[in-house]
């Protein structure tokens, strides 16, 4: 089958690379022209590095071809996120309040992925400091259904690759924001272990929930890019020592014996009939490849969304609040309610939280004791439209994404199917802490016996 | 505190330097109270054995935006 050079994947665009099949600047020449051919409709992008990254293909392919190639992911673009702070790369975070920032320094994760040899071929659109609206660069739109929203907050990241206007690409994620565009865009994303990945030079949202991991088009390319984003760093004095293992070189030890729990509470209830049917159908198909499934209980998964909402809106006002004195009114208005309202919890509720944390945690960490990784719904319903999204998201958008930033669970989404209408639905594989490589294992083995990942949508048409 | 009113967060909102308009605080307001009322529901029964977890870590020198 013909797939065309945009929709390959990194790691088969690493292979064609290594066996000189074709170069840094072909690729990154077909995604440029993807970029200008769609952008103006799918709003991906806020700043395209279109010359510099020319440049440094060049420089890439140079360097390969004197047989320096530095590993899996030289040569290939990188879309980044625009909260994720890039040195002499406009990164506004989608705000008229930051609207012409300009670090001065590179996020750990963008030095260590120019490191590794990557293109930064642009700044992905965000909803507002990853929490507020879409009002200044435009509403980035699914490209399964022009009419539908992508989800937020990593929501360029996601149509990106969707639409083949990016190969890899990075996310933030403090209540769903990697897993929700992935799902509703029918990618993967992973959601790290807190501490896994370095949150220097990102622009928090709150310092306790705020995760940084990989987006792509398929599980392997996620752990290759884990792989290049992982590891301690003294600038983030939560991230953690513990070695980083080959993410990519342990997918294929299949699913047979993994326990998987299936919870018995909360996370089937109330969600939309076909994510139900195709989250089922997953977990069956989970079990067919030798998985045992088991039911879990995890009462207390409801009672952490209230505490998550109270832990991030306090600690987003935390990081907030002086610039909101100066600039109140440079926000716009989904951000400012969002944010300021942080400043009306008590000291009482923020505690409580702290200890509804303190409590889910362990209730979560005990069923893990007994079971590999546990099985959910990643949204509970297929992706919202636009309208909807700008009247407001329905408050309980993140409640099965968000639990696991409560606790800092490492937790990936995957594609399992289409709900009426075509929209891609995900099921989300949550794991022990710093076992990113059993989720990575698991959603592979379900990728390779399901052609989901291989379906793509044909923005040309929805547009 | 007082009890949670719109009259009370707009002056809280004041006294904290926030240039929050009426539909601003009409928003915030519902926002709040209807996550106080769930925190509310859920308080836990006994504090004895739920310490939160905390770390203390050194905060580096960094630039932020």
């Amino acid at each position: 089958m013909h797939v065309e050079l945009f929709y390959l994947s990194a790691a088969e665009l690493s292979r064609r690379i290594e066996r000189r099949a074709v170069s840094p600047v072909e690729i990154v020449t077909a995604l440029l022209d993807r970029i200008a051919r769609y952008n103006g409709t799918l709003y991906s992008y806020i700043t395209v590095c279109g010359d510099a990254a020319v440049r440094d293909a060049r420089e890439a392919e140079h360097e390969i071809a004197a047989g320096r190639r530095r590993g899996p992911l030289h040569g290939l673009p990188i879309a980044q996120k625009d909260i994720i702070f890039t040195r002499g790369v406009r990164t506004t975070c989608h705000s008229r309040a930051l609207l012409e920032f300009v670090p001065e320094f590179d996020a750990t994760v963008v030095g260590r992925l120019a490191g590794a040899g990557t293109i930064l071929l642009g700044k992905t659109n965000t909803t507002e400091f990853a929490t507020g609206g879409t009002d200044v660069f435009g509403v980035p739109v699914n490209p399964w259904d022009t009419s539908r929203f992508t989800g937020g907050s990593s929501a360029g990241s996601g149509n990106a690759l969707a639409a083949g206007l990016a190969v890899l690409a990075t996310g933030s994620d403090t209540g769903g924001s990697i897993r929700g565009p992935a799902s509703y865009c029918g990618i993967v994303g992973l959601k790290p272990t807190y501490g896994r990945v370095s949150r220097h030079g990102v622009f928090p949202l709150s310092w306790s929930m705020d995760h940084v991991g990989p987006m792509a088009r398929t599980v392997e390319d996620c752990a290759l890019l884990l792989h290049a984003m992982a590891g301690q760093d003294p600038l983030d004095p939560t991230s953690s020592a513990r070695p980083v293992p080959d993410y990519a070189g342990g997918l294929d030890g299949g699913v047979r014996g993994l326990r998987l729990g299936v919870p018995v509470q909360f996370f089937f209830e109330r969600i939309d009939p076909d994510v139900d049917r195709l989250v089922r159908a997953a977990l069956g198909r989970l079990e067919e490849l030798g998985a045992r499934l088991e039911p879990v209980d995890l009462p207390r998964a409801a009672d952490s969304y209230p505490a998550g909402r109270v832990l991030i809106a306090s600690e987003a006002f935390g990081v907030h609040a002086p610039r909101m004195r100066r600039q109140c009114r440079d926000y716009g208005p989904r951000a400012r309610r969002r944010i300021a309202a942080g400043a009306f919890f008590t000291a009482a509720e923020y505690q409580q939280a702290a200890q509804i944390r303190a409590l889910w945690c362990r209730e979560l960490s005990q069923v893990l004791e007994r079971v590999d990784a546990v099985v959910t719904p990643t949204m509970p319903t297929p992706a919202i439209t636009v309208e909807v999204q700008a009247a407001g998201p329905p408050p309980d958008i993140g409640k099965f994404t968000q639990p696991f930033n409560v606790t800092g669970h490492p937790a990936l989404s995957v594609p399992c199917g289409f709900a009426a209408g075509g929209l891609p639905v995900a099921v989300q594989v949550v794991g022990r802490m710093f076992d990113e490589q059993t989720l990575l294992r698991i959603g592979h083995t379900y990728e390779q016996h399901t052609e989901w990942h291989t379906r793509h949508p044909a923005p040309e048409v929805a547009a | 505190m007082t009890n949670f009113t719109r009259e009370w967060l707009a002056a809280e909102a004041a006294r904290q330097g926030l240039a929050l308009d009426d539909a601003d605080v009409e928003e915030i307001f519902e926002r709040v109270a209807a996550v106080k009322q769930e925190m509310a529901q859920i308080r836990p029964g006994s504090a004895e054995d739920i310490e939160p977890v905390y770390r203390f870590a050194v905060p580096q020198e960094t630039s932020r935006a």
